[in-house]
């Protein structure tokens, strides 16, 4: 949620707790700016007092010497441009396999999220105004081929084919499924093959098909893998 | 120091104290060693904590957060060094919040202080030339030499981290040293006969091998460092080795088998699974055991009589003079540890790495190739990490358990942990 959703600038500090297992509490406190598509999680209060905070509670676990699952929370409040106070929830699961033999030829990784953002009316309970999540499973099939699935939904949001007669956005349910296929004939460069196919309940599209070609080159100094 | 806690993973190095033994003042060989597994297991059980395990291909350990989970308590860690673990250990280490054993801290060691690190890249550096690591070659664990100066040198960091124990380390490293220099007495009188033999591994991670034991490296099957080779450079492989009458691929378990079996078979030769790091394969799992097998699989293969993945005809013969593996220009003198084969660049690139900078690559080797290096090297005056990554700072990762040998275990004072390798099958 931070470092893709709210990027605002601030103050956050990671602690790994004293727990058996891999366990980590982030918190963070923020600016506050007003939300736009560079900023999709922020809440739009400039006030002063306006501090938005966020946690992140992550736990991961090794299944086996192969495949470890990772459980997360994460949730972000803050005012908004209403005066009111919003809310983004998330929830976050990885299962990841890398192989004991042949660690770079094959392995897996099935990966889903769930975020949900609302408000607090004044005085009143939580309201939730969207939510969404997607569930992906991306296995390796050799040393240089990757192939995925990814299948997601978005309800009370708004995509760039849902407009109405006028061009205007318009909010409704829109669910994505895309294949995709990668080629990385280095550590160093990918071209990823992607089509997706969309539906949504509001506008004058009601589908959506899309092809993307990606292409990527690392350049510099050997970069540390993520896990 | 209340406890020493040594992370290591298992190379090379990896599970000496079993057979050095951690041999106490007393000199209760077998005592120790038990204890030492038993300080393991102590310390495993107070802090319930599990071996780590599922490392490895030392370039890529997953970097688990339960690596970070755990060395976040220890007191020194052992890196190979070299940059050999710059793939992984850069996020392992901060992500411990530890700052006892951070690069630069006293708790950082790099093992590979004092060894003569060979095929160290002239001149530019950059990934036109694969994965290559600009330190020089990273494998030296699988020179037995090179253990007894990273015992050595364990011993003077953890005799300076613990004095109260310094003699004990002292006494474990001569121990291991005596060992060691028994054992390759051993080794090189069975490699003697293969003296002069060319091989051709995967990657060029067999340099310090060959130069301790005399053979000669004639290409790899990969193109260049982490690049898979294509069915055309297998083809031109197999056709450059026949020629040359070079039969034997090595391989470790962790790259592609069958791009090997393939190259051994057109060239009319074998290809062996062989370890570089202990449990690699099933029965190393210790140094002198991997040595054992490693030495046994290689001079097996070359005598034709034993190891070997398929049922095609083994044998081995000096490569022919003046005939290179693919893409090489003629080799040109130089000391027999080079061998007419490749360099970290691939044997596209030029003769000898050591001699002479990046831009001096065959002329075989196509005109994109000077273009892509121009284009990093202007990046990276532009502002970009430079290639040239300082020594410490990325260069993190594995020594193996070599630290049983000068550990003083079993009175619950010092706290070690091993990453150890699970058993695997055998490649099919």
């Amino acid at each position: 949620m931070a470092t893709e959703g709210f990027k605002a600038a601030g103050l956050e500090a990671a602690w790994l707790t004293p727990l058996p297992w891999y366990s980590e509490l982030t918190g963070g406190a923020f600016e506050a700016i007003a939300a736009d598509d560079e900023h999709p999680l922020d809440f739009g209060s400039a006030r002063h007092d306006n501090v938005p905070f966020l946690g992140h509670f992550k736990n991961l676990f090794d299944v086996n010497d192969e495949t470890t699952l990772e459980l997360g929370q994460s949730l972000l409040q803050g005012r908004g441009a209403d005066d009111r106070w919003h809310g983004s929830y998330g929830a976050d699961l990885t299962v990841r396999n890398v192989p004991a033999r042949n660690s770079n030829q094959h392995g897996w990784i099935l990966q889903g999220e769930y975020l949900q953002k609302g408000s607090y009316p004044d005085g009143g309970s939580y309201v939730r105004e969207q939510d969404g999540g997607y569930a992906s499973f991306q296995y390796r099939l050799s040393q240089v081929w990757w192939a995925g699935i990814r299948g997601e939904r978005a309800r009370q949001s708004a995509t760039d084919f849902m407009v109405d007669e006028t061009g205007a956005a318009v909010a409704g349910t829109v669910d994505r499924g895309s294949v995709n296929l990668a080629w990385a004939p280095s550590e160093f460069s990918f071209i990823r093959l992607e089509y997706s196919h969309a539906k949504a309940d509001a506008g004058i599209h009601p589908t959506d098909d899309r092809l993307l070609v990606q292409l990527s080159y690392t350049i510099g100094y050997h970069p540390a893998h993520a896990y | 120091m209340k406890s020493l806690f040594w992370f290591m993973t298992v190379l090379g190095l990896s599970a000496a104290g079993q057979h050095a033994r951690a041999r106490g003042p007393e000199g209760r060989d077998v005592a120790e060693r038990s204890r030492v597994g038993g300080a393991i297991r102590r310390w495993q059980a107070r802090d319930r904590a599990e071996p780590l395990q599922g490392i490895r291909r030392p370039h890529f350990v997953p970097a688990k957060p339960s690596l970070m989970k755990s060395i976040q308590h220890a007191d020194v860690f052992v890196s190979t060094g070299l940059e050999l673990d710059a793939g992984w250990l850069p996020l392992v280490l901060p992500g411990s919040r530890n700052p006892k054993i951070q690069p630069g801290a006293k708790g950082f060691v790099d093992a590979s202080q004092g060894v003569n690190v060979l095929e160290k890249p002239a001149g530019t550096v950059s990934r036109a030339a694969g994965d290559i690591h600009p330190l020089g070659n990273p494998h030296y664990y699988a020179d037995p030499k090179n253990l007894e100066i990273v015992a050595d040198h364990l011993a003077d960091v953890f005799s300076q981290l613990d004095p109260a124990n310094a003699a004990d380390y002292a006494a474990n490293a001569k121990a291991f040293r005596e060992k060691m220099e028994t054992s390759l007495e051993k080794w090189q009188k069975e490699m003697a006969p293969y003296k002069g033999a060319s091989i051709v591994p995967y990657h060029p991670n067999f340099i310090y091998f060959a130069e301790r034991f005399g053979l000669k490296l004639f290409g790899t099957v990969e193109p260049k460092p982490g690049i898979p080779p294509s069915p055309h450079y297998v083809t031109e492989l197999a056709e450059s080795m026949k020629k040359a009458g070079v039969k034997v691929v090595v391989y470790q378990p962790y790259y592609n088998a069958d791009a090997c079996k393939e190259v051994a078979r057109r060239a009319g030769g074998t290809a062996v699974e062989i370890a570089t790091e202990v449990g690699g394969v099933p029965g190393t799992d210790d140094v002198f055991s991997k040595f054992d097998t490693l030495v046994s699989s290689v001079a097996g293969a070359l005598s034709g009589k034993s190891g070997g993945s398929d049922e095609l005809p083994r044998g081995h013969g000096p490569a022919a003079a003046g005939v290179p593996p693919p893409g090489l220009d003629p080799p040109v003198a130089r000391p027999a540890r080079t061998g007419p084969g490749r360099d970290l660049r691939g044997p596209r690139a030029g003769p000898d790495r050591r001699t002479g900078p990046e831009r001096r690559v065959s002329a075989r080797s196509g005109s994109a190739r000077p273009q892509r290096v121009l284009l990093v090297l202007r990046l990276h005056a532009a502002g970009c990490r430079a290639l040239q990554f300082p020594v410490g700072s990325g260069a993190l990762g594995a020594a193996g358990s070599l630290h049983r040998n000068l550990v003083r275990a079993g009175d619950r004072r010092h706290r070690c942990c091993c990453c150890r390798m699970l058993p695997m099958e055998r490649s099919t």
